[in-house]
């Protein structure tokens, strides 16, 4: 029974020597693989904000900080009104610009590598649940920033671990988010596991509130019955509307989705389908005393 | 050990007091009304039912699978025992008699099992055995809370492990009809009723709100039929195929546990292999069609328990532990829900038929949030507290934190310094608004704390801590007398601080605590006309300290401990 701890020790030694080395390179995903699946009812333990506020956003884009911290702080949250002291506390620099993609479950990467070049002024986050894979992805964008310095690539996409079924509204404000990507998510075929399912009509009304309205959902999936759950539940919603076929192949960022993630890639080679659905978010309804009046 | 009354509610001059898994009523000198008592499906106690002002007219949900199809026909057998044949078991043993000899033998097996059986079901009363299986115990569905419609015309409660809302119409007088019992896909935490008292809200364990109506009425007939049927008369078909061929299997006897049956009936033990006639193999088809109907029946129960109306209105994917109706005074016209749960958020959602719309989050609880507090006069603001140091104060509708009011700083404050020590953490289980005229007083009760912790809520909205108040016990649950401006305090007695002597003196222990505002001191105190139990009044409290302990004392097990990964 020495071959495991073998391999983990291998993979130790490998991600300390990456590290070390300033990463310059681009990691192997070989020493990063971890079960394809989590639970997203336990605990674990995540690092969240306990609101989007105090997000060190500045961490994971650090080109895009504003440059003086103290003082634009004071301008740019004049409009909180804080009487807990604890809340000013530390002092989180602010970006220049809010994130407005977001890749759900983003696995590793392939998406958001693809997508940086694509929406050079956008801010792009990948979210993973799982610790090795998040910790790929955030390597690999370290590696390619490295690599691409002079061009100034890879500075608008970064990664984050977290489980968004419970924690989206802890990083994010109501309606800050433009797009939304949810590519083959983990299928749960039992009955009994659909509540782990990553869209579900309860779930929808918080993509929903992160969701600016006229914002875009992306999903994709080789598996046909989560691709009818995924459009029965988005239809179900009254705040979402499914995008016409036409608008949806006219989307540049479709082709992306398709054929750039891991997974994507993975079932072209055993040429399975791919179906996928966008669906935009609607605005709210008028309040029923308002439509009454 | 005495059960302590857990859960209070006042209808004007009435108290509701619920005790393990029944409700009792008293006036407001504590003097007993009625009882409610939660149906056991026990032979001997539906006498009590039936003394009980309240029949238990709905659906038997516990209870056995209802045998769909033509009804089951009732056999007599000698000693008076009924058991129930149904059509194919009958026609098996018809066959059996052809054979003649092997019939009489299993007759004869049958009659034995059913006299021992029964001789063990007498043991079990005599002894009580079935209350000292712990889980038997463990399953005793404590009332988990209870809650009035506005006009006071109808009480709400939850009990725990069963997952039941139950709904009784109140006559003013303290006197309970139970209108209603509906079991719900999973264990409700919370419940809330809208402001027109026509619809609940029902927040579970799994974190999904769903609405039902406060009315309805069960009305399907073969629930009816279900329910005269107790467990011990119910006799499935005897599974075992009567194979000629190996007499010596035994015929399964008419089981008094139902769920032994139904394990025993899961599969016919012969296949198409092992049988040789012609007549066995058409047995054992009519064996696997029986098993199957009753598959369906059994399916048609679940079905049933859940056939009434509910719908989904919203959802966390976490535990909830709270949820509110409110009505901003911004804005008299626009209901909304709040949402609290376990991984720290509490959500303000759009009313009913909106509720998909999401308003808010009011984030900033670093643990749980395990209570809700909209002050009836002051219905600007909410007040939460749970596993945190401190409670909140929020201008809920635009989502703003307006300031904190510390919970353990005060605790450890009051308490004697060896016990300061030990108390490093909270959990708020009651935060409580009591209107006096112009001040809107918030009582808060931590758990496994003797103290009652009393702010004010000012008008610029900070809470304001005015009093701390030791108690003989820890505090369960509080409520106000309007009328009297009493606020009775329910303890458990358990952890009673009274002497044996005082005890003795006072006619029991104290149980519910009453408390007066003296305006001499300006403070609240505790006063003489609580209600004291004694102990050996309890029926069946056949818990242990323990299994109790985890049926009162359930919040601080909602902190996070599990810190490990991957």
């Amino acid at each position: 029974m020495s071959e495991p701890k073998n391999k983990r020790q291998k993979r130790e030694d490998y991600r300390a020597a990456l590290r070390a080395n300033g990463v310059t390179e681009l990691p192997r995903k070989k020493f990063y693989r971890q079960r394809a699946h989590a639970n997203p009812f336990s605990d674990h333990s995540l690092i969240y904000p306990p609101t989007p506020k105090q997000m060190d956003w500045a961490s994971l884009y650090p080109h895009y900080a504003v440059e003086e911290p103290t003082e634009q702080k004071t301008e740019t949250t004049e409009s909180e009104k804080t009487t807990g002291q604890e809340l000013s506390a530390p002092a989180i620099r602010k970006l220049t610009k809010n994130v407005e993609v977001a890749d759900i479950g983003c696995g590793f990467g392939g998406l958001l590598i693809a997508l940086a070049p694509v929406l050079p002024e956008t801010l792009v986050l990948g979210l993973e649940i799982r610790v090795s894979v998040t910790q790929f992805v955030e390597d690999r964008i370290k590696a390619l920033r490295v690599q691409n310095e002079e061009q100034k690539l890879y500075r608008n996409i970064a990664v984050l671990r977290a489980n968004t079924m419970k924690f989206m509204p802890n990083f994010f404000n109501k309606g800050q988010l433009n797009k939304i990507f949810i590519c083959f998510p983990d299928p749960h075929f039992k009955a009994r596991k659909h509540k782990q399912r990553i869209v579900s009509t309860t779930l929808n009304s918080e993509y929903a509130y992160v969701l600016r309205p006229g914002g875009i959902i992306y999903t994709i999936t080789d598996v046909p019955d989560l691709h009818e759950w995924m459009v029965g539940h988005f239809n179900a919603h009254p705040a979402f509307e499914r995008v016409s076929d036409e608008e949806q192949e006219a989307d540049p960022l479709v082709e992306i989705m398709r054929n750039e993630t891991e997974e994507g890639k993975k079932v072209t080679r055993h040429n399975g389908q791919k179906h996928v659905a966008l669906f935009r978010r609607l605005e709210d309804p008028q309040w029923p005393e308002e439509v009454s009046a | 050990m005495a059960l302590p009354f857990h859960v209070l509610k006042v209808c004007d001059d009435i108290i509701f007091a619920a005790r393990g898994n029944n409700i009792h009523s008293f006036n407001s000198s504590f003097e007993p009304i009625s009882v409610w008592k939660y149906p056991v499906k026990q032979q001997e106690t539906n006498e009590e039912k039936a003394e009980s002002e309240t029949p238990a007219p709905t659906v038997d949900v516990e209870g056995s699978p209802a045998p769909e199809g033509p009804p089951a026909k009732k056999r007599k057998v000698e000693d008076g025992e009924v058991v129930t044949v149904t059509g194919e078991s009958k026609k098996e043993s018809k066959e059996e008699a052809a054979e003649g000899q092997t019939e009489a033998k299993s007759e004869g097996q049958n009659q034995e099992v059913n006299r021992r059986s029964r001789r063990q079901k007498q043991k079990q009363k005599t002894e009580g055995g079935w209350a000292k299986n712990n889980k038997a115990v463990l399953e005793k569905p404590f009332v988990q809370g209870m809650y009035l419609t506005t006009n006071g015309r109808h009480l709400v409660a939850i009990t725990g492990s069963d997952k039941t809302i139950w709904v009784f119409e109140h006559d003013g007088a303290g006197n309970l009809k139970q209108l209603s019992q509906r079991t719900m896909p999973k264990r409700p935490c919370a419940l809330a009723l809208t402001p027109d008292n026509k619809t609940i809200l029902s927040a579970d364990k799994f974190g999904d709100v769903f609405s039902l109506p406060l009315l309805f009425n069960p009305s399907e007939p073969t629930a009816a039929a279900a329910t005269t049927t107790t467990t011990s008369e119910v006799a499935t078909p005897e599974p075992t195929p009567s194979a000629p061929a190996t007499p010596a299997v035994p015929t399964s006897p008419p089981t008094t546990d139902v769920a032994k049956a139904q394990s025993l009936s899961v599969k016919p033990q012969a296949n198409e292999l092992t049988v040789h006639t012609l007549r066995n193999l058409k047995a054992l088809e009519n064996q696997k069609r029986c098993l199957e109907r009753q598959k369906a029946a059994k399916l048609a129960a679940a079905l049933q328990a859940s056939q009434f109306e509910h719908t989904l209105q919203l959802g966390h994917v976490s535990m909830l532990t709270s949820v509110a109706v409110a009505v901003h005074p911004a804005h008299p016209g626009r209901t909304y829900i709040i949402t609290a749960d376990r991984d720290e958020h509490i959500r303000v959602s759009r009313g009913i038929p909106q509720a998909h719309v999401i308003e808010g989050f009011l984030l900033g609880h670093d643990e749980f949030v395990s209570r809700v507090c909209i002050p009836e006069k002051r219905s600007d603001v909410l007040i939460s507290g749970g596993g945190d140091d401190d409670l909140f104060v929020w201008d809920w509708v635009s989502a703003k934190l307006l300031g904190k009011a510390p919970v353990l700083a005060e605790v450890k404050k009051a308490l004697a310094p060896e016990e300061t020590e030990k108390v490093t953490k909270v959990a708020v289980t009651r935060i409580f608004d009591v209107q006096q005229g112009e001040k809107t007083q918030i009582f808060v009760i931590c758990e496994r704390i003797p103290l009652l912790l009393i702010y004010t809520l000012t008008s610029d909205n900070t809470l304001q801590h005015t009093q701390t108040l030791s108690l003989l016990g820890t505090p369960l649950d509080v409520e106000y007398l309007k009328a009297e401006s009493r606020l009775i305090v329910s303890i458990d007695p358990n952890t009673s601080s009274e002497t044996q002597e005082e005890e003795a003196n006072n006619g029991g222990v104290s149980s519910i605590l009453a408390l007066s505002f003296g305006d001499s001191e300006a403070s609240w105190k505790v006063t003489a006309g609580g209600l004291k139990v004694t102990e050996a009044a309890e029926d069946d409290s056949n818990l242990t300290p323990q299994d109790l302990q985890k049926l009162l004392y359930t919040t601080e097990s909602l902190r996070k401990t599990n810190k490990d990964d991957e």
